[in-house]
């Protein structure tokens, strides 16, 4: 059994590894990544990601075309963005833009919906009838502001719209309402899990951009990178793509791990030192080095909907005070 | 969602085999059954035990008849049925235990296995 190469994180080996079968797509898939399966690539039912292991396998790699990310091109573009975008939650749509100090802010996928998941007997799950809000950027609090929309949310909203993409006309609709950019979907990389589904999830976001870059949108690409093949597949595609100024990483769920925010900072740090794009970080901003903050800074944008959602919620100050509160926070972290 | 280590556990989702038709940024509609509607991660059935039964308690299923703890505490409806029967030839099952809510009434709730 090979004792090398192993991440370190990872103290032992699992058998699963053994039985993992996406050493065949190398180089889309490296064999340290294959070293650190700790789940079943069999039986899996499909939940929530399809791996190796999959019967349906070649119809999912024929939809994205294969795993190869050399291919895809977006071509990027540029516009002035402020340190903190500030993510308008459905609750604030009414209200006047005024109140809100920024030219650009974010909107949810969820939100854009006529219905947003909810929960059912202990689970997520999408209305069946929900829609695209095709009007949504009429509400008040959009008006004169530039509006990206964060392509982030749920397994369940993600992978029913890439789903529904057809029946949704998915592209089309959002090239049609006037956002100012989309990021890339954040399709799951979860640590143990097979290494065909991370590469085939990378893919199928880079898809989602290319295709909305086709449209005319400005898409912004979403990385997750878990490991150090990871990051260094992203670094080359960026490479080989200089007008691409700007990536997201969605920073959402590594709240309650400590290795899971090591893990997504340790992406943040090696694409802004090996490449030369901005990025924008949704989520947490906190546990990021202070010397990667301040050597970086004028690279470093960060988006979050707490602000707002404390302003409507507590009431006790103005979205603009919650807005300099979260700023100045991110100033001493 | 995310990255990371750990999955939110009641973020479940069974990825359905891409439409046939084209891919990309073109049109049509799909008619394809989204397998998560058809086969939910959860459903939960209202039960009558004679006697309060603790959490967890095992729910076996007798053609439509729910029981725990040899006592039958209530039925499948047509609907439920046919969840079952329906997921069974997908190769989708459920376990079933009970579930004391705070509104007083007790489920049978069902989950995938």
């Amino acid at each position: 059994m090979p004792t090398s190469n192993k991440f370190d994180d990872d103290p032992q080996q699992s058998l699963f590894t053994e039985m993992c079968g996406a050493g065949e797509f190398a180089p889309h898939v490296h064999h340290d990544e294959i070293l650190a399966v700790k789940f079943p690539c069999i039986g899996r039912g499909r939940r929530n990601i399809v791996t190796c292991g999959d019967e349906g396998r070649d119809e999912f790699l024929e939809e994205v075309d294969g795993l190869d990310i050399t291919g895809v091109n977006i071509r990027g573009s540029t516009f002035p963005l402020d340190t903190f975008l500030p993510v308008v939650p459905r609750g604030m749509f009414p209200h006047s833009s005024s109140e809100i100090p920024s030219s650009v802010v974010g909107v949810m996928l969820n939100d854009i919906l006529t219905k947003r998941v909810s929960t059912r007997s202990g689970y997520y799950y999408l209305p069946e009838d929900t829609r695209i809000n095709c009007e949504i950027l009429k509400n008040p609090v959009f008006q004169g502001k530039h509006v990206i929309l964060l392509s982030c949310g749920q397994d369940v909203l993600i992978e029913t719209l890439w789903w529904k993409r057809h029946a949704f006309d998915l592209f089309q609709t959002i090239a049609g309402m006037g956002f100012l950019a989309v990021t890339g979907m954040n399709f799951s990389i979860f640590s143990g899990e097979c290494p065909f589904a991370h590469a085939l999830n990378t893919k199928k976001s880079l898809r989602y951009c290319e295709w909305l870059d086709q449209l005319g949108v400005w898409a912004i690409p979403h990385v997750y990178a878990i490991n150090q093949p990871q990051r260094e597949r992203s670094r080359d595609w960026l490479l080989a793509r200089p007008h691409i100024k700007l990536i997201t990483i969605n920073t959402q769920l590594q709240r309650s791990r400590k290795r899971d925010v090591q893990q997504v900072f340790e992406t943040v740090e090696f694409l802004l030192k090996n490449t030369e794009v901005n990025v924008l970080l949704h989520g947490r901003g906190r546990g990021l080095s202070s010397e990667i903050r301040s050597s970086y800074r004028h690279r470093l944008h960060f988006a979050a909907s707490g602000p707002l959602k404390n302003a409507i919620i507590r009431k006790d100050k103005t979205p603009a005070e919650y807005i300099d509160l979260f700023v100045s926070g991110l100033a001493l972290y | 969602m995310g990255s990371g280590g750990n999955r939110k556990s009641n973020d479940s989702v069974r990825i359905n085999l891409p439409e046939k038709r084209g891919s990309g940024s073109s049109g049509g509609s799909n008619s394809s059954r989204d397998i998560n509607n058809v086969c939910p991660p959860a459903f939960e059935v209202i039960i009558n035990p004679a006697k309060p039964l603790p959490d967890g308690t095992t729910v076996a299923v007798k053609e439509d008849e729910l029981l725990a703890r040899g006592e039958v505490v209530g039925k499948f409806s047509a609907k439920h049925l046919k969840i079952i029967n329906e997921c069974a030839s997908e190769g989708i099952r459920y376990a079933g235990r009970v579930l004391n809510k705070d509104n007083g009434k007790a489920y049978a709730h069902f989950e995938q296995v």
